[in-house]
């Protein structure tokens, strides 16, 4: 340490807490400042250790940290010219209120106490600043270690010590109006309230809040009028924050604005939206499923035993407290977060109305959601005609229900069949006739027709099949899904029927394709002209790789579907992929809990093997199709080189599009953690 | 517990985001921690286990795209 009294002084001069006192007073003060420095990581004052010495920040930062429960938190951070450990002096106690510990390495000037004790004592002013320096520290303590806006970084918690001013209310005073604007919400530092509904023809009792809750946030966040009258029970003291600085807090932390809508709907009273149908059915295990139908939007939702139970006193008068003891009493499950959940994820699909967020108070997605969420728009982009279930019911009525019956399956199984025999007859002829270049551009040229149509049909097929198991058909369409042009047709009202019947719809499309193969294998068996044999032959070829390719599970095509429905497993890709961000990592240091979820590890392993099948087949194709065509047009020896290219770019892009599902269904888990669901 | 118990329970939880966090990573912990005495019948209630088929379900859009 060496004495710094003739540079101490001028430091001294610039604390904004000492700007009152005088030239001797400073002085004074400087002769008794030592010039200290320390590592990054040094505890420059310990919580609860003695001390009365102050300190000034020359150079570097500090953290100001309180205890908590799971370690220290953060209140605050300083730089140079900022004052610290005055508090104990102010306060009149030898004890530290809280640790300050070095970020980087620091240069300090260290106050003697006893002197910064007698400067205060002899100047009027500072007393007051620096007892008000003080509080402000408490505030920020108590915001810390005590409420839900514990997650604000310490510059926040800071921001929001100064703003906030402090009411006291005496029991019986309303502090809250229902009806009333609301432009401030509460912190409880002390004392007791309870929230009522005057809305009604009695008064009903609604939540008791205690010290270090949060009130009168839901005004703030939706623009709406008080939603219920608070008044204090015991004497309390209360932390007044104004809206605009609650909302510039959310603003800039996601946690802390997530806190503050889960507050809101876990105290909201919500209401079934009008229009709803649910619908009911019995699983081969004897499970009761109940489905929600929103008709206008097209909109699904599952619902366990217990989410029925819920949904049903959904009225605008069941709080989340009613609904949680309502379900303690009847399935004597004491579940407060599972209904929390289900209330959540039926407001997050719009099922139910819940008080909504004021566009002000909303943050903006992550970058990464924003470059996934458009990635994705124009990767899967199309165009729908609505509708269209007339059209599907007229064809059905007229050809499909002579299909759907035990009869009419087992005739096409056969047309199927024998087609595939002759297929497998003609494979040799069909093979030399397609030796001849002349022939190869005649069937060429006949087969882009009868793909389209092909195509078309196997959408009919969904179509049809939908309607032989009751389930309507609003919706058809056309675009692109990862560079490919593809035709659609909505089957999601499937998801009210049962699981043979889904199963039924999801094989609709294939089970055409194999009928139109095996048609074209008996032409190409009985054509007497070898091009029109070829052409059949080649498109009975197309037709059965388009049906294994569509049989991939991994690919939201028809196979993805049947794996799903047969399992039972809504939304499979989802959730695998969103259980291997979230859950892995913990799961492989439980191994009980990696056991549980062996079909979502296998599922998700294999999609990402799937991104090395794409990369080696593309390599393989490019090798033995377009390689040699590609030689004559590139410079000599660089053609391999394209193909790896293209490879690349394709394996990328599925990677990107795993990734894209990671990320969200990953987001969306964690948005929906309830650890407690089976 | 009382049936009142209970109840101020679930309305710590509704209304307590410290006490609802705690109640995510241990929900027995977090109870007798707040000071919640629970009976046998109670702690079972505590510990049952939910069914995971509240979900919505994503739209079923069968496809066929001219490249498979």
């Amino acid at each position: 340490m060496t004495s710094t009294a003739s540079v101490a002084a001028p430091i001294l001069a610039h604390v904004w807490q000492f700007r009152s006192f005088s030239p001797d007073t400073l002085d004074a003060l400087a002769a008794n400042a030592t010039r200290e420095t320390a590592p990054r990581g040094t505890v420059v004052i310990r919580e609860g250790d003695a001390g009365i010495d102050a300190f000034v920040v020359i150079d570097g930062r500090l953290e100001v940290q309180i205890a908590g429960k799971q370690g220290p938190l953060p209140i605050a951070v300083l730089g140079a010219g900022e004052l610290f450990g005055e508090v104990a002096i102010v306060a009149g106690s030898e004890r530290r209120s809280a640790s300050v510990v070095a970020l980087t390495p620091v240069t300090l000037l260290r106050i003697d106490g006893k002197a910064f004790a007698q400067a205060i004592a002899d100047d009027s002013h500072v007393r007051p600043e620096l007892e008000a320096a003080a509080d402000r520290m408490a505030v920020g303590r108590f915001i810390k270690s005590a409420t839900l806006l514990g997650d604000l970084s310490p510059a926040g918690v800071a921001h929001l010590a100064e703003c906030v001013h402090v009411r006291r209310a005496a029991a019986g005073e309303v502090v809250i109006r229902q009806g009333d604007p609301g432009t401030e919400c509460f912190l409880i530092r002390d004392g007791e309230l309870e929230v009522i509904d005057e809305s009604g023809a009695t008064v009903r009792h609604l939540a008791t809040l205690r010290s270090g809750m949060l009130f009168g946030e839901a005004a703030l966040l939706t623009g709406a009028p008080r939603n219920a009258t608070v008044r204090v029970t015991r004497d309390a003291e209360l932390l007044v924050l104004r809206g605009a600085d609650v909302l510039d807090a959310m603003a800039g932390e996601r946690e802390l604005a997530e806190h503050l809508v889960a507050l809101m709907q876990a105290r909201s009273r919500p209401r079934r939206r009008a229009g709803i149908e649910l619908h009911e059915r019995t699983t081969a295990d004897g499970a009761a499923i109940v489905t929600l139908k929103d008709p206008a939007r097209g909109t699904y939702f599952r619902l366990s035993r217990e989410g029925a139970f819920v949904w049903n006193r959904l009225d605008g008068q069941h709080t989340l407290r009613d609904l949680t003891m309502d379900l303690f009493i009847e399935y004597k499950v004491l579940a407060p977060d599972v209904v929390m959940d289900i209330i959540r994820r039926l407001a997050a699909e719009d099922f139910i109305e819940v008080e909504r967020l004021d566009a002000t108070a909303t943050t903006a997605p992550k970058r990464h959601q924003r470059f996934f969420d458009g990635f994705r728009a124009v990767m899967e982009w199309s165009y729908s005609l609505n509708g269209c279930d007339a059209f599907f019911n007229a064809l059905y009525e007229r050809m499909g229900r002579y299909v759907y019956t035990r009869t009419g399956l087992l005739l096409t199984a056969l047309v199927a069949a024998g087609g595939f025999a002759a297929f497998l007859a003609m494979a040799q002829r069909s093979a030399g006739t397609l030796l001849h270049a002349a022939t190869v551009a005649r069937v060429g040229a006949a087969l882009i027709p009868l793909i389209v149509v092909a195509i078309v049909l196997h959408e009919v097929g969904h179509g049809v099949a939908a309607k032989a198991s009751g389930a309507r058909v609003d919706r058809v369409g056309l675009g692109w899904f990862w560079f490919r042009a593809m035709l659609f047709v909505d089957t999601s009202d499937a998801w009210l029927a049962n699981r043979r019947q889904r199963m039924l719809v999801d094989a609709g499309g294939i089970l055409v394709n194999l009928v139109l193969a095996g048609a074209a294998g008996y032409v190409a068996l009985v054509a007497p002209n070898l091009t029109v044999a070829a052409v059949a032959w080649v498109f009975a070829l197309w037709s059965y790789v388009g049906v294994l390719r569509n049989l991939n599970p991994l690919l939201e095509y028809d196979g993805y579907y049947l794996l799903m429905d047969a399992l039972e497993r809504p939304n499979l890709r989802g959730k695998s992929l969103g259980w291997i961000a979230t859950g892995l990592w913990p799961a492989l240091r439980d191994r009980t809990s990696l056991r549980g979820h062996r079909f979502e590890l296998l599922y998700a392993l294999a999609a990402v093997g799937y991104i090395g099948f794409v990369v080696a087949y593309a390599l393989f194709a490019y090798r033995f199709t377009a390689q040699g065509w590609v030689a004559r047009i590139v410079p000599s020896g660089t053609a391999p080189a394209y193909g790896r290219v293209f490879a690349f770019a394709l394996g990328g892009l599925a990677l990107i599009r795993l990734c894209s599902d990671l990320w969200t269904e990953g987001a969306r888990l964690r948005r929906q953690a309830a650890p407690r669901r089976g | 517990m009382s049936h009142d118990a209970v109840a101020d329970l679930v309305e710590r939880y509704l209304n307590d985001e410290a006490f609802r966090m705690a109640f995510a990573r241990d929900p027995e912990a977090a109870v007798t921690d707040a000071g919640f005495e629970l009976d046998s019948d109670e702690l079972a209630a505590l510990h049952a286990t939910v069914s995971s088929r509240d979900e919505p379900l994503k739209p079923r859009v069968s496809k066929y795209s001219f490249g498979s």
